[in-house]
């Protein structure tokens, strides 16, 4: 496949809008994408990366504030503050607009956490870069840096259908609530077993609280542990657990995929190659410069059961056409 | 895995200089000797090399040793051997030894250079023909012959450089043992009658 470096971030920023409008039509949102995606959703990966990429498409953006603002209690903002972190996605001055407009609401009090003060502006620049700036602008968006339009919300947004196996995460966070066993019962139903470390990074948790957690899931009888030497391993008995596939589609619960690390990823890819340098590199520095941005997280999506595709990616002599037709194939399969 | 060509020498070190620049390392310049450098100004027959020797770093126009190579020198000519599939530390300074800094390079080899550049932050100045036949001669000397020998025969040297040469490789390595090598190796090449004027 050829692509041009001119268009390498679309190439990139297509597909990947369009996996944003599945999954938020999936939690939904209103209108475009009748699709229905099979893997579950990680609500709080979700909006950190929609703050990077939604701006790429007003409506999107839109209907994702308008979803956040009838339903974003059921985002765990101190998960979102946690992943944000650890992974430097999302981008925080378009998150602290989203909060100083939802915290109006005293229903979502969390969103304080991500709308303290912004630092000083050095300039203001267009929330949506493809699009002109008309007269009038929001003062909130303003002050954290964005011009846009004053925002309409439309309010057609619908909570989460339960029906659905990518919405399994908000499922389980209505029958548990929004701390971190949802996401623990959710891990351990995607796979065989797992170790409190090794659910705990994978969730975005921390060790100590999933250790507990994993202790008093046990106490139920509805998860079983075993201990290997030092190590103790924990399992669903997920015949315990068949009343919660309310879904027709498929016989099994959702695939748990490591969507932070992902969108991680794929907001590296795009940051490089949105660089204007990069269209003048050589192809093999760009295929190294890719490399490099990849490496460390194809590692860790290795260790996390990606393993095909990323053994393909970080090959060596692979040219920037072949990495992102690679990703844009990788994107459109996530959803499968 | 590729042995450098000329064309793929020329390749890994433009794709090394132009890392530089797109990671915002400082300025280098190298000097280089041996096989990449006969490659380069093509002084001998021969079509490839394994490595890049660099023999010493040019510092505010002062010629020093070029150890230790700064850690993201080392990630940048990482990163070009794995692109471009070249030999494990393709870029290196075993030759640059302490000792070749101690008792002194050939006389005027700084003047002699010819300077390439592999973009705005890599300059290469490799080292003339007579210089490689200095270093070549004490390395066939100190290393019982090989490559650095059929280098040598390669860049057919004068009666008067080879003497040059092997008096220069005396201020290297002064021993009875070395002398007793060195003569060997003239009388070797059929410049036994040099080995009276050592």
């Amino acid at each position: 496949m050829t692509l041009s470096t001119l268009s390498s971030k679309d190439a990139l920023r297509e597909p990947l809008l369009e996996l944003l409008w599945q999954q938020w039509s999936a939690l939904g949102v209103s209108g475009h994408d009748t699709s229905r995606p099979q893997a579950m959703i990680d609500p709080e990966a979700l909006v950190l990366v929609s703050s990077v990429f939604a701006r790429y498409d007003a409506r999107l953006f839109d209907e994702m504030f308008d979803w956040l603002r009838a339903n974003g209690t059921w985002i765990n903002v101190q998960r979102m503050c946690r992943l944000q972190k650890e992974h430097a996605l999302g981008d925080a001055s378009i998150l602290g607009a989203l909060a100083a407009h939802l915290t109006d609401d005293s229903a979502h009090l969390k969103w304080k956490a991500l709308a303290k003060r912004p630092g000083a502006i050095s300039e203001v620049r267009p929330l949506f870069p493809h699009l002109p700036v008309l007269n009038q602008t929001d003062e909130k968006f303003k002050a954290w840096g964005w011009l846009r339009p004053p925002v309409d919300h439309r309010g057609l947004s619908r909570p989460p259908r339960p029906d659905q196996s990518a919405t399994f995460i908000l499922k389980l966070r209505a029958l548990f609530g929004r701390q971190s066993r949802a996401e623990v019962l959710a891990w351990l139903l995607a796979h065989e077993s797992g170790h409190p470390a090794q659910i705990a990074r994978e969730t975005g948790y921390f060790r100590g609280s999933i250790q507990i957690v994993l202790n008093e899931l046990e106490l139920s009888g509805h998860i079983q542990a075993t201990r290997l030497g030092r190590e103790k391993r924990f399992a669903a008995r997920k015949e315990h657990w068949r009343f919660l596939q309310t879904w027709t589609n498929d016989g099994d619960f959702p695939r748990w995929l490591p969507w932070p690390v992902l969108f991680t990823l794929f907001k590296r890819v795009h940051d490089l190659v949105d660089q204007p340098a990069f269209a003048g590199y050589s192809a093999d520095l760009q295929a190294i410069e890719l490399k490099r941005v990849m490496s460390p997280l194809s590692a860790r999506l290795m260790d996390e059961g990606c393993v095909t595709t990323f053994t393909r990616l970080t090959g060596s002599a692979n040219s920037l056409g072949v990495i992102l037709a690679e990703l844009q194939q990788l994107i459109r399969n996530l959803n499968e | 895995m590729r042995k450098l060509t000329a064309g793929t020498l020329n390749q890994a070190l433009g794709l090394l200089g132009e890392l530089l620049v797109a990671r915002n390392h400082p300025e280098q310049h190298f000097v280089v000797c041996g096989g990449s450098s006969l490659l380069a100004l093509g002084l001998v027959q021969r079509t490839t090399t394994q490595d890049v020797d660099i023999l010493g770093k040019i510092e505010a126009n002062r010629l020093v040793s070029p150890r230790p190579l700064p850690a993201w020198l080392r990630q940048a000519a990482d990163d070009v051997r794995q692109q471009l599939d070249l030999p494990a530390d393709w870029l290196n300074t075993q030759v640059a030894d302490e000792t070749l800094f101690k008792c002194g390079l050939p006389e005027g080899l700084q003047g002699r250079l010819t300077p390439r550049e592999y973009g705005a932050r890599l300059l290469i100045s490799f080292i003339s023909r007579r210089d490689q036949i200095f270093l070549k001669l004490h390395a066939a000397v100190d290393r019982d012959g090989g490559r650095h020998l059929q280098d040598l025969v390669d860049l057919a040297p004068t009666a008067d450089e080879l003497l040059d040469a092997a008096r220069w490789t005396r201020t290297q390595d002064p021993s009875e043992g070395f002398l007793f090598n060195l003569r060997a190796l003239l009388k070797h090449l059929g410049h036994d009658p040099l080995n009276a004027q050592l």
